[in-house]
């Protein structure tokens, strides 16, 4: 079944889905919301346990936006809506997810350079294919450097002082790991002779 | 026909592939921060505060031509595909004028990272950017023309202050980086 479906269709639908998280703001819709995105796992044949073990990043995600809010809105008028933007926030990046483990990056790249030229839809589909490795790898060095005694948990950023800490503990190990995934993907793709004749070639695997 | 990796020419290629994908990264974290600081916190032009960042550091890691305005299409195109933002198609507006202005300013000031005043001055100007894109998108949308002033000057006021306070991060990343040496 999720053979007979085309990329093209996988990739919109998921844009779709992704989309629409942003007008969902009732219980209701955003109940309707998860069953699309279910159905989506599902009809993709897409791996459900680790696309869950990816979520984990949500967890931290939500518990900041909802702390977040009750500090500037108080409990009572805060937590709701903290509550329903975290979800939304959910529903916005999952359906990326589901997309990078149903189409392989070969077949985004194909649909995208429908509408890009080669090389940018290239870039643009291994760039989508690897948000959710960025957002994993940045999760893990959010916990390592917690675990080391660094500042950057959600109750220590309301200091200011501790935002130093993000910076040298959280976003120049993230920057130095895009370096090297870039560096890796370039090489990879140099070795699979990329980029060797002008018109764009591919191995239909 | 088929050329051999080691070859400076094969090389270099790689290298822009590299440098490409890079800025690719940029995008998607540009792409990142703009979805989780929608928060609705009622504070204009927070989203500038990574935007800036992001760019500026494309500009300073990347040694090619125009690589803030590249990162700015990949992650303006980003967010048109995965519907961001108000104003449709012109949402890629918003990413590349800064771009833009921070490519030209690298041009006139070469080493304007290395300290914090030329950062946020580029910033400031790079933000105000803000204002043009805001003022088109309320113009199309048939805003009376007082309103739009008013409206815009907020908007790139605070976008300009989230702007200059995300650029004083670039001349610690930069020197953290090149004392890596990896850039």
């Amino acid at each position: 079944m999720a053979k007979k479906i085309s990329s093209g269709l996988k990739i919109g639908v998921c844009i779709s889905l992704s989309m629409i998280a942003f007008a969902t703001r009732t219980p209701i819709t955003l109940a309707a919301l998860f069953l699309c995105n279910v159905s989506a796992i599902m009809l993709f044949n897409a791996p459900f346990l680790s696309i869950l073990k990816e979520c984990r990043f949500f967890l931290v995600q939500s518990v900041i936006i909802i702390v977040l809010y009750i500090l500037k809105f108080g409990w009572h008028s805060g937590f709701i809506p903290g509550l329903t933007l975290s979800v939304q926030f959910v529903f916005f990046l999952l359906p990326g997810i589901i997309l990078s483990h149903s189409v392989s990056p070969a077949q985004t790249a194909r649909s995208l350079s429908l509408i890009l030229p080669h090389h940018l839809a290239f870039v643009l589909s291994v760039c989508i294919h690897f948000i959710h490795n960025l957002i994993e790898e940045m999760n893990e060095i959010y916990e390592a450097q917690i675990l080391r005694g660094a500042r950057i948990s959600a109750k220590e950023l309301c200091n200011p002082i501790n935002w130093k800490d993000v910076v040298n503990g959280l976003i120049i190990p993230t920057i130095i790991y895009g370096f090297m995934m870039a560096r890796q993907i370039s090489i990879a793709a140099k070795a699979r002779e990329f980029q060797i004749y002008q018109k764009r070639t591919f191995w239909n695997g | 026909m088929v050329n051999n990796m080691n070859s400076p020419s094969s090389l270099s290629k790689r290298k822009k592939l590299e440098y490409l994908l890079f800025l690719g990264f940029c995008a998607v974290f540009i792409f990142i921060t703009k979805a989780l600081l929608r928060l609705h916190l009622n504070i204009p032009g927070h989203s500038m505060f990574f935007m800036i960042f992001f760019l500026m550091l494309a500009n300073r890691c990347v040694p090619l031509k125009y690589s803030a305005t590249i990162c700015a299409i990949l992650s303006g195109l980003l967010a048109i595909m995965f519907g961001m933002g108000k104003g449709g198609p012109l949402l890629i507006l918003k990413f590349i004028m800064p771009a833009m202005i921070i490519d030209f300013f690298s041009y006139l000031m070469p080493s304007y990272d290395q300290k914090y005043w030329t950062c946020m001055f580029v910033a400031a100007l790079a933000s105000s950017t803000k204002f043009i894109s805001s003022f088109i998108v309320d113009y199309l949308l048939g805003m009376d023309a007082q309103l739009i002033v008013y409206h815009c000057l907020i908007k790139s006021g605070g976008a300009i202050s989230f702007g200059a306070l995300g650029s004083l991060m670039v001349p610690m990343v930069i020197s953290r980086l090149k004392a890596y040496d990896i850039i």
